[in-house]
């Protein structure tokens, strides 16, 4: 008989009902705050999304007759990435992380339950802030989400859209610091008892590394939105030439945050992937401690390349950036190798979860591929600032994170409603969002080979481009058309068939307590002996009704 | 075959009970946040001091280090004067805790006012090129490190004066003493950056 | 080892499709200078080596989904294969292997084509406004300044170098960044502003390259396009000494009074017209009516800008509104300019009537 270890009940029980509303307004149960922060930042993503509409109904035609003044497509572009990197991208993967990290290291809750609910209500905070520059005279930010000094300055952009931008940037990046905080001492501090570091699941680790991540490298750019705000508002001068300030200096600092800010992207869905595989492959994930040590190394080299989205301003050390960003590749190079060792021999299921797992693997390929050369800095002069790296970008961040993102969506949905989601209705928005996006980004590549730059609203003198931009906008309309069945299906499921504690037999902690999990998380917790602690113990129940069925015959 | 291991290594919650306490964790890792916020501050300073022709620019004399120095030296007294009240509260001595958290809290309060004196005779402001930028962000930012580390001693003082805590029970004392360093730490590297070095 | 299915092939031949395009794009650009050659070369071995990755993996990924998918009824685990140190020091070394040879033939192209050297058939400095261009080659023997820029028709200024010579262009910014870009050279530089950039160029053949800013400089920043034309020595030494400055033709002489009102256009460093009309003989005024977005002023000079003889004082920079100068009586047919001291491009022709 395995022990089973049981845990007294920390709940406090309801006093009085409350309306579901206001329960959830002032929560600080992880997996409430876990559950708001996914509305949200699916809310930012559907933002997003329509703006991305925008963006590429514009280009459909060389003269750009939808909108009439450059500004506003500058502004639109500018949102876009505002909302889908701040608000959609970075804090989807907080939400899982606070809903799946205590549960996964079977804890009760996450270290600061109440410094988790102010982490989330910052969020919004912060997007009200930048998107109420759509009210303003001028209207919102509009120099790109890197918002290059000295464009920015205020005499070059005048008006309140850009300081709300920095403003409800630095919301964000208080609420995503306190979120690391929260995350790591929850990961040092909380395990279940048996839960070593090397037992942890993997998409723990890479929030943790996620963490260390945005606590070292945020700091740096909200000092840097902070000297830009005091340039603009208080005569500072830290970023104008004409005064003795430095315009390189705002990139320096804002890529040191935003590069690493990249796998800030990236390693939460690497860890999600990492979890999916082994499930749909019956197997563990092959090369457990290696898959760590990349995730750790990925992090690491991740301060040192900040100058690689440089290279064209001539001013860095250009030998030493591109070797340190060669070598990203490798600990890249090793994850891909795990990941198919492990599909490697598996018995493998393609339920939604695993296909959107797949076709990341392909996509983030492209992605990876594609960045090798922009690393190269003679061939970084000819792409930098094209459609290449739009494609590139887009190719990590939605063939990577997107698809990781759907994928996590039809893996936990089971756990966080207790109902299964649709896999038939899975499938096809999987197979229209394949086309979608490869249609959408592929062409991108070639338009950037022949030379169309990035954030332009018209392209009048070359009207050859615009076929390939035709196709690209089919593709994204098409993107904007998948996520119908996706959302029907999520408020479908809500009455789909009862999952139970674990429906896909998957291995980590999560999937140990009921589904829904109880306020407290767990009745009960297995002994843990591995990184798959429920798949023990189901091998040894199952082994078990085995001896029994043979003794009893 | 499954993938169970030893049971060796139930190394469990008495583990990591050791070591840091989870209130401490946090704040340390808070410090290592604010650690990279000043870096991103400094880096900006050496960053533009490397490019200027002259520093100070023109017109603009070395500022005077004989007054700051003085305030160094009471904000660096603060630092030992919280040691000694986080000192006493691990031994339990509850009185000596508010006694020493008082002191340190004037002594705090001395050397804002020393800084918002210190700023008043000077002759350029935060508008007068980078020189003028860089100097009052870095010394700002650090002075309301300071303010905010004041009101967190006044709180521990509060709470010390009604009793809250005890031998066992000190964790935000800790705390502010480790916050309390950390800012005397800065400035200490903000006036051999800014006053001293030529 | 199970022999290959007739869907697993179907898929290889899938992806082989797939990567069909991405072969294509090798094509996009023909590099049109010596630098970008050797870019080009660079491009396409990494081109060759990332294919031959994707190629490799996507068909491992595909192939264990189709080997290895779960047939029906199988309930039964499979080998639970935890690691295998061999192939993870294998998996680990080549990559970096691979990246390492890229890394050195990068090096050798960065040094190839970022090397500086001292012999150019001309230097050309390039200036970037909110939003177009300018092309300095300093004075030519007629004593006239070869400064190309956008004429009043708004065709976008062409740089013109001589083929198959060495051409270095000095880089200077005093607003925003811009960032030169001609997709035929295979290179772009920005233009920062207070750091002096440059680089060389050879162009290889005769043509007219298409180029523009690639660095997000504000409202205009698609429309701030110009060319490069490749042209044969003679040729270049022929327009380079019968270089003349095109200035606006303002024929419409039946306007010219003593005040007279010339519109800065919303947003844009752009006079509505380009003239001024007024009369000889006595003080006249001449005010400017900006329409708002950007700051300008408006300041008279006998001639170009640069030989600086101001007429009359300039008048102030303001971001709305009106401003008037007054100035002392003119000459006709002596060459009055008005200009934009924010916005040197932002010139204007003062036509002077009896």
């Amino acid at each position: 008989m395995t022990t089973v270890a049981s845990r007294p009940s920390h709940a406090t029980p309801a006093p009085k009902k409350r309306s579901k509303i206001v329960d959830y307004l002032t929560t600080t149960d992880h997996k409430k705050i876990g559950v708001m922060y996914l509305y949200f930042s699916f809310f930012a993503f559907l933002v997003g999304g329509m703006l991305a509409l925008g963006v590429r109904a514009q280009l459909a035609t060389p003269g750009g007759t939808m909108i009439e003044d450059p500004d506003t497509y500058n502004a639109l572009f500018t949102m876009h990435a505002s909302a889908m990197l701040f608000f959609f991208i970075i804090p989807i993967w907080a939400g899982w992380g606070n809903y799946i990290v205590p549960l996964q290291i079977g804890a009760l809750d996450m270290a600061y339950p109440r410094i988790n609910a102010l982490s989330f209500w910052l969020l919004p905070a912060g997007f009200v802030t930048m998107f109420s520059g759509y009210l303003m005279k001028g209207g919102p930010a509009q120099a790109g989400w890197t918002e290059y000094p000295p464009l920015t300055a205020a005499r070059f952009m005048p008006g309140y859209g850009t300081d709300l931008w920095i403003v409800g940037l630095l919301l964000v990046g208080i609420s995503s610091t306190l979120g690391a905080i929260n995350f790591m001492v929850t990961i040092f501090k909380m395990r279940a008892p048996g839960m070593t570091m090397f037992r942890m699941p993997v998409f723990t680790w890479n929030i943790l590394v996620t963490s260390i991540l945005t606590l070292l490298a945020l700091p740096v750019l909200t000092s840097a939105l902070i000297m830009l705000f005091i340039d603009r508002n208080y005569g500072g001068s830290f970023f104008d030439p004409g005064v003795g300030g430095n315009a390189i200096l705002w990139q320096n600092l804002f890529w040191f945050y935003s590069h690493p800010a990249v796998y800030i992207m990236i390693l939460p869905a690497f860890g999600l992937i990492s979890e999916v595989i082994p499930v749909f492959s019956r197997k563990p994930l092959f090369g457990y401690k290696a898959f760590v040590f990349a995730t750790i190394a990925i992090g690491g080299l991740g301060f040192s390349v900040w100058a690689h989205h440089m290279f064209a301003t001539g001013q860095v050390l250009l030998p030493f950036f591109a070797l340190m960003t060669a070598f990203i590749a490798v600990p890249t190079g090793v994850k891909f190798f795990n990941w198919i060792a492990t599909l490697w021999q598996g018995k493998i299921t393609f339920e939604s979860p695993m296909l959107f797992a797949i076709g990341f693997l392909t996509m983030f390929l492209i992605g990876g591929l594609n960045g090798m050369f922009t690393a190269s800095p003679p061939v970084d002069y000819a792409l930098h600032d094209t459609y290449w790296v739009v494609a590139h970008i887009h190719d990590v961040l939605f063939g990577g994170s997107v698809f990781a993102v759907f994928s996590s969506f039809y893996f936990w949905y089971p756990k966080v409603t207790g109902r299964m989601m649709d896999d038939k209705l899975g499938k096809v928005h999987f197979w229209i969002t394949f086309v979608g996006f490869n249609l959408a980004f592929f062409p991108m590549h070639m338009l950037g080979l022949e030379g169309m730059p990035r954030r332009i609203a018209s392209y009048s003198a070359n009207p050859q481009w615009a076929f390939l931009n035709k196709i690209s906008t089919l593709g994204a309309f098409i993107i904007g058309v998948s996520i119908f069945p996706f959302v029907y299906n999520l408020w479908k499921s809500r009455k789909g068939p009862i999952a139970g504690n674990d429906p896909w037999k998957a291995n980590s902690l999560e999937w140990w307590t009921s589904s829904p999990p109880p306020v407290h998380n767990f009745d009960s917790l297995p002994q843990i002996r591995s990184e798959r602690p429920v798949l023990d113990e189901r091998l040894q129940r199952e082994a078990e009704a085995a001896l029994a069925k043979g003794a009893s015959a | 075959m499954s993938a169970v291991t030893t049971d060796e290594h139930l190394d469990s919650a008495e583990g990591r009970a050791e070591g840091m306490s989870m209130p401490l964790l946090g704040m340390v890792l808070f410090i290592a946040s604010e650690v990279m916020f000043f870096g991103g501050l400094f880096a900006a300073y050496f960053n533009i001091r490397a490019d200027a022709d002259e520093w100070p620019p023109a017109g603009l004399e070395h500022l005077h280090a004989k007054l700051p120095a003085i305030f160094t030296v009471v904000l660096v007294l603060s630092s030992v004067t919280m040691h000694m009240g986080v000192m006493a509260i691990r031994r339990g001595n509850v009185r000596a805790l508010v006694r020493w958290t008082a002191i340190t809290l004037v002594l705090g309060l001395v050397f804002l006012a020393g800084q918002i004196y210190d700023y008043s005779t000077l002759e350029f402001t935060i508008r007068d090129g980078v020189y003028g930028s860089t100097f009052y962000t870095l010394t700002g930012f650090h002075g309301a490190h300071v303010f905010g580390g004041a009101i967190y001693l006044f709180i521990v003082l509060i709470r010390a004066m009604s009793g809250q805590f005890s031998k066992a029970h000190h964790a935000a004392v800790e705390g502010a003493t480790m916050y309390w360093h950390f800012v005397d730490v800065v400035w200490i590297a903000l006036f051999f950056t800014l006053y001293v070095l030529k | 080892m199970r022999p290959v299915g007739p869907r697993l092939r179907s898929r290889l031949r899938l992806a082989a499709v797939a990567v069909l395009p991405l072969l294509l794009t090798a094509c996009a650009q023909q590099p049109q200078t010596e630098q970008g050659k050797k870019v080009y070369t660079l491009y396409n071995i990494t081109l060759a080596i990332a294919v031959l990755i994707g190629v490799g993996v996507i068909s491992m990924i595909l192939l264990s989904c189709v080997r290895y998918r779960k047939q029906p009824g199988d309930e039964s685990m499979p080998p639970q294969t935890h690691g295998n140190t061999v192939f993870e020091v294998v998996w680990t070394a080549i990559p970096t292997v691979i990246v390492l040879a890229l890394f050195g033939m990068s090096f050798v192209t960065i040094r190839a084509i970022d090397k500086p050297s001292g012999n150019h058939a001309a230097i050309i400095e390039v200036r970037g406004y909110q939003w177009s261009w300018t092309f300095d080659y300093g004075t030519n023997a007629a004593g006239t300044r070869v400064l190309v820029k956008t004429e009043s028709n708004r065709t976008p200024p062409q740089m013109i170098v001589p083929v198959g010579e060495k051409v270095h262009i000095e880089q200077r910014s005093d607003n925003v960044m811009h960032s030169f870009f001609v997709p035929a050279f295979l290179f772009k530089r920005d233009l920062i502003p207070g750091k002096a950039n440059g680089f060389d160029i050879t162009v290889t053949s005769p043509g007219v390259y298409h180029g523009q800013c690639a660095e997000l400089c504000g409202t205009d920043h698609a429309q701030m396009t110009f060319s490069v034309k490749g042209v044969s020595r003679a040729e270049f030494d022929k327009w380079f000494n019968e270089f003349r400055p095109p200035l606006p033709k303002c024929e419409d002489t039946a306007k010219a009074a003593t005040e007279y009102t010339v519109t800065a256009l919303q947003g844009r460093a752009e006079w509505e017209t380009p003239c001024a009309y007024l009369k000889a003989g006595g003080p006249v005024s001449l005010t400017m009516h900006n329409q708002g977005g950007l700051p300008h002023n408006i300041a008279v000079f006998e001639g170009p800008m640069t030989e600086n003889k101001p007429v009359g004082k300039p008048g102030k920079i303001i971001n709305s509104g009106s401003d008037t100068v007054a100035l002392p009586a003119l000459e006709a047919g002596k060459d009055y300019r008005f200009y934009c001291q924010v916005h040197p491009l932002m010139e204007g022709l003062v036509k002077v009537s009896p």
